[in-house]
This record gives C-alpha cells, structure tokens and sequence, in this order.
C-alpha cells in the first residue's frame, strides 16, 4: 500500500476543506453556503487526486481504501451541487468513511456518519424532515443488524441501506443527498456476507420489487411520493451488492459510481452511465437459476417500461414549455466522467471491472460508428427531434423548501438520539 | 430524418453485421434506434431471448458458439428454436416508421431502408450469425433475407393503424420468445 507524505497531507485538506471554507466564511461575514461549495470542490479535487495517484494515505484509525476515496469523491461533488450549508455533513461523511484500518474499513463508522450528517442537515434546512427521519431510522436498524452480526444481520443492514438510499434520493439536490455514497459503500462491504446465499438472492429481490415500485409510485397513486429514476438505480446497486449470483457483486461498484453521476446530472441521458454495471449484472444473472433470475428479469423489465412511459410523458410535446436547465461547470465533469465511465471503464482501477472486452471493443465501435454516422446525417439533411441533449441530460431540480425552525429543531433533536441509539447498539458489533 | 435513431441505428448496423460489442449496447441501440419506449420494451425482450439462449452478452461469443454448434434457427431444442425465430420477428416487427417530407421515391426508399436495416441485421446476427469458420454463407443470405422483408413490412404497414399493430405484434413475439428461451434454458 502506497503511503507516501503528501498523500496524507492531501487526505487531511480534503478531510478539513469543506468545513475550513464554511468557518472562514461565517469569520469574514462572506457567503458561508457559497464558500462551503468552494471548500467541497476543493476536497472532491483533493480526493480525486489521491485516488488517481494509487496512494493510500493512512494517519491513525483514517486509513481509507479506495472505494472509500471514490465514494469520498461523490460526496463532495454531490454537497457541491446541492443546495443549502452541505459543507459540514461532507466532512463528518468523509472522515467516516476514511476510517478504519489498513485492509479492514469499518463498518460503523459510515453508520454513525450518516446518523450526524441527517442530524446537521436538518439543522439546515432544505430537505424533507419526513427523509431525515427515514435516514435516521435506517441508521438504527442498520446499527440492530451490525449489532446482531451474521448473514441475517448483514442482510438487514442491505435493507437499511435501501431506506437511506430511497429517502436520500428523493431529492437530488437536498443536502440530505450527500449520505447516497455512504450508504451505498456501506453495502459493498456489508454486502459479500450475504452474497450466493438464499437470503442474499430473496433480499435482492426485494430491492428489485422497491426499484419497481419507486418507478410505478406515481401511476399508482397521485399521492405518492414522486422518487427520480435514479432511486431505481441506486436500489439496482444494491440488488448487485447483495450478489444474487456468482459476478452480480462486480456490477455493485460501476452501477454505484453510475448512480452519482446520474444523480449529479439529472436527466434521463444520465442512465447511460449505468451501461458497463448493467452489463456485468445482465451476465451475472444471466447465469443464475431458479425463481429468483426469473423475478429480477420481470422486475427489470417492468423498471424499463414503467420508467420509459415516464420519460416519453415528462418530453412530450405539452410539456416542453418547461424551463431549460441551466448548464454549470460542474455539469460538464459530472458529463466528462460519465462518456469516460461509459467508454472505458476497466480504466477506472477502483471499479476492479474485469471480462469487459466485448463490451468495451462494442462500445468504442458504436460510438465512433453513430458520431460518423451523426455527421455524414446532419450534412445529408437530418435534424434532431424533440427535447435537445442539454434537456435530456441535465435536470436543473429543485431542493425542497426549508421546514418551520421548530420542525427543524425536532428533526434534529430525534436524528440526534437515533445516532447516539445507533452508537449505543454498534458498540458490540459483530459484523 | 431523425438524427439521433438514425444515428443509433447505424451505430447497431455496425455491431451487428461486425458480431462485435456486447448484446445490452445492441439493445440501448436498437430501442433509442426504434424511438418508441414500446418498441424499446420489446427489442429488450428480444435481445435478453437471445441472452439467455446462449447465455452470454458478448455478441462475439453467440456468433461463436453458433459457428460451433450450429445456427441458433435450427439447432437446439424445438423450445430454443421457436424462441430464435422470434426474437427475429419481434426485431423486425420493430421497425419505426420515421417521418419523411417526400413520400414517395428514392428519399423514402432509403429512409425506409436506413431504419430497416439494423433491426433486420440483428435479427439475422441472433438467429443465423455463425462467425467465420461456420455457415457464413447463411448468414449472409439471411441478412439480405432480412432486410428485405423488415424493409417491405414497413413500406406496406407504414400508417398509424399498422404500426400500432406491429408494434403490439413485437411485443407479443418478445414476451413469447423470452418465455420459450427461459424454458429451453
């Protein structure tokens, strides 16, 4: 393991940046939300440049691996886009997830992590108070099944997950938002005690079942909470980190990485980003047998149907009064990464993606065959039709209004016990 | 013409007739190709028939294991056969009918042919798509075989009513081809 000085001086500014901005600019009386933003660009800059380096910094019980410097990354970029004070939920979810030992991440920390990100959060508004409850009380049921250790209690903190994933999603551009990573990370180390396991393939069902359902939600009742397609993706993350079947968990790491660009980008185009993860899986269960091949297949299925309607509904014509969004430069990244994630990603060494040649060879040819194919189009004549690419890949969204102080306080106060409840259950871990 | 299906079409004419790439890009292709989320579902459904025929996704692989074993269209149990033919046929069927200001003539021709031929190529590639060293002859004439015949279904059944119709058609023929691969599986 590379641990070279610089590295760990890095960690540390990445580690401090966002809250250090967010101080300096309550100090100098300057905008603290826009400084915190700066100081969580500077960390995901930070973070990136460690995980791109191959170092792995180490100073005490922070010894974070590289899932944990690549999930540190989509935290910061994601409180960076989100709307409100994000900076100290950064810094208290990238210290968690950086701890632990060399070779063994913790698994309570990002618990607890999330527990005082949902607390500090609420403090701040611009979120549901209704998904900071569910944040924290998934908190505690994930610390129930750390405490109760085993495959039972690993599979419950996959539910767990699924809980603060669902509630962090609801809102793209919430504050709240940050803890998506966490909880996904938290999978992919939970998730292998469970993996080629019956519990691990029924579990995964089940995530299947609620991608479903939180793309049917809004056909089904107009009083339903109306979730983005990226929840589904985030619960397909999960399905993959419950490895159902032999190879199902290496599509957990690519479809994660998926549902942070997607969810920092918005737009439907966004899903693309799925595409190697969604290979791996497709061959994973492809592979599979039994009941459990057959109910993912339909629950895909039924995903893709539901989640197309709604895509060919929400760019029809009618609605095509709705106001473009507004292109930033992190959009641009957020793009950047994604072409790169789609077209190469056995570069991203993290992803530890092996057995991509067809996809990888297919993938190059389509595109340089549709871009040729695009020009020689465009000079014969042809034109786009309907929504534009910016339309189809960006969603400028909206951060839900601040809830009444009192409400605020409440939420924070109830986040607050939970994670000591958390804290409390998590001190005999066995998992 | 519309740019982005054509594009995408043309783009899986190229990893189809190549037998390159993986089956999930071929299916994103051919449904952004298809620009129908119907038409979507079904070539899905088409293309995982074929998935889970051969039980791989590297569009090289099925063209090998059929150089080896034999065309997917007659080798295999009758269950495995009847699903290749139709995840042809619900390829075929999804042929879309794109909107061209000149309705007759040549500009129509190969408006009709450019949306035909990706769809049909596929079909061809996951029913008679032995690589080289099988029955290329075949395929060849199954291709052409193919693009004929999706080119013809969709210069006859261009209206609203007959589109509507095959696209209900390709829907039916997915679901059936994926039901009888699972089986043969």
């Amino acid at each position: 393991m590379n641990a070279s000085v610089w590295a760990n001086v890095v960690m540390v500014v990445a580690l401090v940046a966002p809250v250090a901005a967010f101080m300096t600019a309550l100090l100098v009386v300057a905008e603290p939300e826009e400084w915190g933003r700066v100081g969580c660009g500077i960390a995901a800059a930070a973070w990136a440049v460690v995980l791109v380096a191959g170092q792995h910094p180490h100073i005490g019980r922070l010894a974070p691996d590289d899932i944990a410097m690549a999930a540190s990354i989509g935290v910061a970029l994601l409180g960076f886009r989100a709307f409100g004070a994000s900076a100290a939920p950064v810094s208290v979810l990238t210290a968690a997830l950086a701890f632990g030992q060399v070779g063994s991440p913790s698994t309570v920390a990002p618990l607890l992590g999330i527990a005082a990100a949902a607390a500090l959060v609420a403090i701040a508004g611009h979120n549901h108070p209704r998904a900071t409850a569910a944040v924290a009380t998934g908190v505690v049921v994930a610390a129930i099944g750390v405490h109760a250790g085993g495959r039972g209690g690993a599979a419950l903190v996959l539910v767990a997950c699924a809980v603060i994933v669902v509630a962090g999603t609801e809102s793209p551009r919430s504050p709240l938002v940050v803890v998506v990573p966490v909880a996904l990370t938290e999978a992919l180390r939970v998730g292998p005690a469970v993996a080629s396991s019956s519990a691990g393939r029924w579990v995964a069902v089940a995530f299947a079942l609620a991608g479903l359902l939180t793309v049917a939600a809004p056909a089904i009742s107009e009083r339903a909470p109306a979730f983005p397609f990226v929840t589904a993706i985030a619960l397909w993350t999960l399905v993959a980190a419950a490895g159902p079947y032999a190879g199902a968990l290496d599509a957990a790491r690519p479809l994660a990485a998926a549902t942070v660009l997607a969810l920092m980008l918005g737009g439907p185009l966004a899903l693309l980003a799925t595409l190697p993860g969604a290979v791996v899986l497709v061959d994973a269960i492809a592979g599979g047998s039994g009941i459990g091949r057959f109910a993912l297949a339909a629950c895909a299925f039924g995903a893709f149907a539901l989640a197309g309607s709604e895509i060919v509904h929400e760019h029809s014509p009618e609605r095509s009064g709705a106001p473009r969004p507004r292109p930033e430069p992190l959009d641009a990244v957020a793009i950047a990464l994604s072409a790169w994630l789609v077209l190469r990603p056995t570069a991203w060494s993290w992803l530890r993606l092996t057995g991509l040649r067809a996809y990888t060879q297919g993938v190059a040819l389509a595109t340089a065959s549709g871009l040729l194919a695009g020009v020689a189009l465009f000079i014969l004549g042809a034109t786009w039709q309907g929504p534009g690419p910016v339309r189809l890949m960006l969603d400028g969204g909206t951060s839900p209004p601040s809830a009444p102080a009192q409400v605020r306080r409440v939420t924070a106060v109830a986040a607050g016990a939970m994670g000591i409840v958390a804290a409390l259950l998590v001190r005999s871990a066995r998992l | 013409m519309p740019l982005a299906p054509a594009s995408a079409g043309l783009a899986a004419l190229v990893l189809g007739a190549t037998s390159r790439g993986d089956i999930v890009v071929l299916a994103v292709l051919l449904a952004v190709a298809s620009a129908s989320h119907q038409r979507a579902l079904a070539v899905g459904m088409a293309c995982t028939a074929a998935l889970v025929r051969w039980g791989s996704s590297s569009l090289g692989a099925i063209a090998g294991a059929q150089a080896v074993l034999g065309p997917a269209g007659w080798t295999g149990d009758a269950a495995a056969v009847t699903a290749s033919w139709l995840t042809a046929v619900a390829l075929v069927c999804c042929v879309p009918v794109w909107p061209v200001e000149a309705t007759r003539g040549r500009v129509r021709h190969v408006s009709v042919l450019v949306a035909s031929a990706p769809f049909a190529i596929a079909a061809a590639d996951l029913t008679v798509g032995p690589a080289p060293g099988g029955a290329v002859v075949a395929r060849l004439i199954a291709s052409l075989v193919a693009v004929a015949i999706a080119a013809a279904v969709t210069s006859v059944a261009s209206d609203d009513r007959t589109a509507h119709a095959r696209t209900r058609a390709a829907i039916v023929f997915g679901v059936a081809a994926l039901a009888l691969a699972g089986l043969s599986g």
